[in-house]
């Protein structure tokens, strides 16, 4: 009797320390100070061209020393893009962005990025990824909130998916968001990547009916999929219970410039949401 | 500052608390207790169940050494509890004394002497020994004394006894079936056996043929300081523990602090100098600075692959299946091998001889029961224990889409004695994990492995003067991972082993025993295969063969050099693929093709081992060992975390050159000569070959390729280890410290140049105690202060579409926080009086002091309005990110229920 006592006290108690451990969260915010380096001179690139007749920008930039800090744009280098029939001088803009209008970029041509930035020189060279056509977009309604979200479906191809969101004929649902835009990007590496189904959770964008969304998907080569792959694994897919090691992303620019010179085919559509 | 103070604050509490256990003294309540009694032509036995009544004071005595049968006569009142005793054993050849609450009663001296001084004048009028000593030149006439050692109770083979010669301290240690043999010269003798936590056994011998004597030792009711410890006992006890080596109790395993009420063998190597698991979830371990799949467990000879469940929570072998454990660091058994770290050698009960028995333990998360019992009196036993998880009841309401989330294990041994020279032992161990959820389109998915092993072995003697061990085992683990249960779409990762080995104990001279053993064992690996109708994967699977050719020799050289040493020499070879990648150095890959039955990688090592083992003076011994190691298994897994099952086994190769270590031990153990501590201290050296690490970000599952995401390295670690434990008494337990770094290099990583390996923890500090506090009460504790492990941090960030990209410049350039965690126990009696049916109620509080220890951290989350850490979306509207991190368990109690009879 006593026993069967004990027992049933060891299963209630044995229910509350269960949901304890396994529902309340292990996780937490800490104060660690990261070591800090020296001044370092890395400069980051991020360029991203592509085949649409529009400005296309160049973005130099130096290595942060610290976590949300507000990235110090690079001035006076200079930027080209050669090509086998035309080179392509970018002029530079605020805020570290080297920017053309004259560049669209042309499938099975290989394009080379030369940065000189004082006495050094950073070059890189390629191909443009190609896209397939965009699906159709989709949606997953959230209950009695009245209010959407976007669900990615393009799966099966390595690709970057920018989907921008206006719902500033809402002013209402500005005033609460404090925003009327918002944007997303979605990358897909087209692989059986096991850490994405692993991934910690994520913020979802709501947006109300009458959004405008308007979707813009980059194709990716496999050198400029492995590249996202890395990023991926820095930031998107970190903070699970599976994580890999850290390591760099090590892009396709020479002398140890960080970030990625890629061409990408590009294909866009926009939907309101009705 | 004040986070330090708060720190040292709570070490201070917990080291107060802790030893605040020492300070509780015994009195001597022989003087305080007041008894009375009026006792005519009454049994001793009756006197002394009546003192005990009245005092509360528990007798212990060897009915066998004291006559309890006597009648006696006297009257005592309102006296001490020590003038009754006097009026008692007045005329009877028995002292008493209390030691730590106890009153041990035994033969007095004067009797054990005139014993003594009779079986000396046995001994010195042997005609053979006269000749022996004034005619140098006869050769006497040698004979054998063997026999097994076992538990009286319940007919258990106790390995690591002594059995020795009480005059002269020729002696031995049992084998791991309990068996002695001891060559001597004919004669009279008296022969001590003895274990811990038993009561010695003294018997005479007869020695004119060669004898084969079965010694059954009596369990001591307590662990009591007053059991005398014969010094050529305990030098036998030290001679034979090779540097680096270390056993773990399972009855103290069972009393100690366990999570939910799961108390874990393999946990319990925690508190062990130079082992250090990454946190509280994991049950991977690092020795001396070495990787997770250089540790080598086996169950009864079996290999057991993956030592978790649940994510790590949990080990998978129930404490009440076993009987003994003992961890290698350093000096391995000559018949142990291919790992370069560790060896933990775990054996299981054979199973009660004599009666029927069993137990039971619910707990927070699982129940378990176990029994026992003789097949046939003096022929064989059996023994069969199971353990499975109910935690999938509590989340049914919470989760309705789980459908089974469980882990369960079973233990079952065999053992039949066939005849007086063969013994045959069948152990089998299963134990898997099961997850299984609902998804959205009418399917399921989930999770499953099992750790599966068999083993058979036979013991064969051959006269007294050779023992054969021959194995036959099998072992597997075999994860999959299911993205469709109805369309069978699963990934698989599978090692699978199976081995023959013979083992020869050659006892040829009182200070020479050479073992010989072959070993032929072949391993099936399926490393990451996804299985899918629509899918085929090129990834094949891999076959290794491998021959193991052994011989070690221990000689003694004088009473006090003995010198162990010998040479395993090792063939691999993998078959089974029709093609393989060799990659040149910069990693292009070369396609070669082969027959289905060609061994397409060979490969030969020799390790030698030596070990030395000299004593300083009585109790207390030099030890010194060097073992070469190689490594032909490989683990790969490229986790920050402990929790990660995607990993997969694979095997030596053109691409992958086996592991090896070469290890350098230098040590020295020293006991009081009560036995009451024991004290132990390791300097130790290993520098490690062909490591394997991983370039940045390896892509490692189901790419055929993979073994062009390995880059190889070298590393090496040395420290030197303290440990000091109480053995005697209520109050039991350790204390433990170690300096150790650890160093890899890899050509590839962290710009060619030296780092701290992923298991370099400088400082690690650690008490456990165990307190019987009462009849019924017992407590315990644990404490852990440890180097927080090494981790990579950013040094930089970057944009790169609007996403922050941490940078970092150096490998494991920062450390984690100080580890630190306090637990605790309590087991209570819940029947006032022992019976044969007992039972208990344990709780446990585990991280009592609810300090975070943080296991790794991120930089790419925000903290929204709801207190939720995400990774953010909306790169218009950018949150500022913070320091996240993890952390497995805060405070955390359970509470559980024990029964056995």
């Amino acid at each position: 009797m006593i026993a069967m006592k004990i027992i049933g006290k060891i299963f209630a108690i044995g229910s509350f320390v269960l949901m304890s451990l396994l529902f309340v969260s292990c996780e937490a915010i800490y104060d660690f100070a990261l070591q800090e380096e020296e001044e370092n001179e890395t400069i980051v690139v991020e360029a991203f061209l592509t085949n649409q007749s529009e400005r296309q920008s160049i973005y130099l930039t130096h290595l942060n020393n610290t976590l949300n800090e507000v990235p110090h744009g690079i001035s006076g280098a200079s930027v080209e893009v050669l090509s086998p029939t035309r080179d392509f001088e970018f002029t530079e803009g605020a805020d570290g962005e080297y920017y053309s209008y004259d560049f669209v970029a042309k499938p099975n041509v290989q394009y080379s990025l030369k940065i000189q930035n004082g006495e050094e020189e950073y070059v890189a060279k390629a191909f443009m990824g190609t896209v397939k056509p965009i699906k159709e977009m989709q949606f997953r309604k959230h209950g009695d909130m009245q209010l959407s979200s976007y669900q990615f479906n393009e799966w099966g191809e390595a690709s970057m998916v920018v989907v921008e969101y206006d719902w500033s004929n809402r002013p209402q649902f500005c005033e609460a968001q404090q925003s009327c835009t918002a944007k997303e990007i979605i990358f897909n590496i087209n692989e059986k990547e096991f850490y994405e189904g692993l991934a910690p959770d994520k913020e979802v964008i709501y947006f109300p009916k009458g959004t405008m969304i308007t979707r813009t998907k980059y194709g990716l080569t496999n050198e400029h999929r492995d590249y996202i792959r890395s990023i991926q694994l820095e930031t998107e897919w970190r903070g699970g219970l599976f994580d890999v090691q850290p390591g760099n992303a090590v892009g396709n620019i020479s002398n140890g410039a960080l970030g990625y010179f890629a061409v990408c085919a590009v294909v866009k559509d926009v939907a309101l949401v009705d | 500052m004040i986070r330090s103070r708060t720190f040292l604050y709570r070490l201070f509490a917990t080291l107060f608390f802790c030893f605040s256990f020492l300070l509780v003294g015994t009195a001597q309540l022989l003087q305080q207790k007041v008894v009375s009694g009026s006792y005519k032509n009454v049994s001793v036995k009756q006197v002394l169940e009546d003192l005990q009544s009245q005092s509360g004071l528990e007798f212990s005595y060897s009915p066998r050494k004291i006559p309890e049968d006597q009648l006696v006569s006297f009257s005592v009142n309102q006296v001490s509890l020590d003038e009754a005793l006097q009026h008692l054993f007045r005329d009877l050849p028995v002292e008493f004394r209390e030691i730590d609450g106890y009153i041990i009663l035994k033969k007095s001296v004067q009797a054990s002497k005139n014993k003594q001084e009779q079986q000396t004048i046995q001994v010195a009028t042997k005609p053979q020994k006269t000749i022996s000593k004034t005619m140098p030149e006869a050769k006497p006439e040698i004979y054998t004394i063997s026999g097994y050692l076992k538990d009286k109770m319940n007919g258990e083979s106790l390995p690591g006894a002594t059995v020795f010669i009480e005059s002269s301290g020729i002696g031995t240690i049992t084998n791991e079936y309990g068996y002695f043999s001891i060559k001597l010269p004919k004669g009279d003798y008296v022969l001590s056996s003895s274990y811990v936590g038993f009561s010695p056994l003294v018997d005479s011998v007869q020695l004119y043929q060669n004898q084969t004597i079965d010694f059954a030792l009596e369990a001591q009711l307590m662990n009591l300081t007053e059991v005398l410890v014969n010094p050529f006992q305990q030098d036998l006890i030290l001679t034979q523990l090779s540097a680096g080596q270390v056993s773990v109790n399972p009855l103290q395993i069972q009393k100690a602090p366990a999570l939910m009420g799961e108390t874990d063998v393999i946990k319990a190597l925690e508190y062990i100098p130079g082992i250090n698991f990454y946190g509280e979830g994991s049950g991977y371990y690092n020795v001396r600075g070495g990787y997770f799949d250089q540790n080598l467990i086996v169950l009864d000879e079996a290999i057991l692959f993956k030592p978790t469940h649940m994510l790590g929570l949990f080990s998978p072998i129930i404490p009440d299946a076993v009987k003994k454990v003992d961890v290698y660091k350093a000096d391995f058994p000559i018949g142990h091998g291919g790992r370069l770290s560790n060896v933990v050698d775990v054996k299981t009960k054979d199973g009660n001889k004599e009666q029927f028995s069993a137990s039971g333990n619910l707990g927070l998360l699982a129940l378990r029961s176990t029994v026992e019992g003789p097949i046939k009196k003096g022929v064989g036993s059996y023994f069969v224990s199971y353990r499975r998880s109910y935690f999938d009841a509590y989340l049914k309401n919470s989760a309705p889409n789980l459908n089974e989330l469980y882990f369960a294990d079973f233990t079952g041994k065999l053992n039949f004695r066939l005849g007086a020279k063969d013994h045959l032992y069948l152990t089998l161990y299963n134990g898997n994990d099961q997850f299984r959820f609902d998804k959205r389109d009418e399917d399921e998915g989930g999770a499953d492995y099992r750790n599966f092993s068999t083993t058979l072995r036979w013991n064969h003697l051959f006269g007294d003067k050779a023992f054969l061990n021959t194995t036959v085992a099998t072992s597997s683990y075999n994860y999959n991972a299911h993205a469709s249960i109805a369309n069978e779409e699963y990934w698989n990762s599978k090692i699978a082993n199976g081995f023959i080995k013979s083992e020869l104990t050659a006892y040829h001279k009182e200070n020479l025993t050479v073992k010989y053993g072959l070993k032929l064992s072949a391993y099936e690996f399926e490393p990451g295969i996804y299985h899918a109708e629509s899918y085929e994967s090129i990834i094949e699977g891999i076959q290794s063969n491998e021959l193991i050719l052994y011989s070690g020799v221990e000689q003694k050289f004088t009473d006090r050099l003995k010198l162990n040493y010998g040479l395993r020499l090792v063939n691999w070879s993998n078959t089974g693929r029709t093609w393989d990648v060799e990659f040149d150095n910069d990693y292009i890959p070369t396609t070669k093709n082969y027959e289905e039955d060609e061994a397409y990688f060979k490969h030969t090592s020799l390790e030698p081992r030596l070990s030395l083992s000299y004593k300083l003076k009585e109790a207390t011994f030099l030890k010194a060992s060097y073992n070469r190691n190689t490594q032909y298994l490989n683990l790969i897994n490229n986790s920050l975390t402990p929790f990660n099952y995607f990993e997969v086994w694979l095997p030596s190769s053109h691409n992958i050159a086996p592991q090896k270590a070469n290890v350098f031990n230098l040590g020295l153990v020293s006991a009081t000569k009560d036995e009451m501590f024991q004290f132990q201290t390791d300097l130790f050296y290993k520098v490690m070959y062909n490591l394997v690490g991983y370039k940045n970000h390896a892509f490692l599952l189901n790419n055929p390729l993979v073994e062009g995401e390995l880059r190889q390295g070298n590393g090496d670690s040395y420290g030197l280890e303290f440990n000091v434990k109480k053995q005697k008494g209520k109050l039991t337990g350790q204390m433990g410290y170690t300096y150790a770094r650890s160093f890899v290099w890899f050509e590839e990583l962290n710009k060619g140049d030296v780092y701290r390996s992923n298991y370099d923890r400088p400082h690690t500090f650690f008490i456990n105690l165990f307190w019987q506090a009462s009849k019924r009460w017992h407590l315990s504790s644990n404490l852990i202060v440890a180097s927080g492990l090494p981790i990579t941090t950013p040094t930089g960030f970057y944009y790169y579409q609007d996403r922050q990209v941490p940078q970092y410049e150096k490998l494991n350039n920062q450390r984690l926080p100080t580890y630190q965690r306090f637990d605790l126990a309590a087991t209570f009696r819940l029947n006032k009086y022992k019976r044969r049916f007992n039972h208990f109620l344990n709780i446990s509080v585990m991280n009592a002091l609810a300090h975070q220890n943080p296991i790794y951290y991120y930089f790419n989350k925000y903290e929204n309005d709801q207190g939720e850490l995400l990774v953010p979306s909306d790169e218009l509207n950018q949150q500022n990110l913070t320091t996240a991190g993890r952390y497995v368990y805060g405070f955390l109690p359970s509470v559980s229920y024990d029964f056995k009879f």
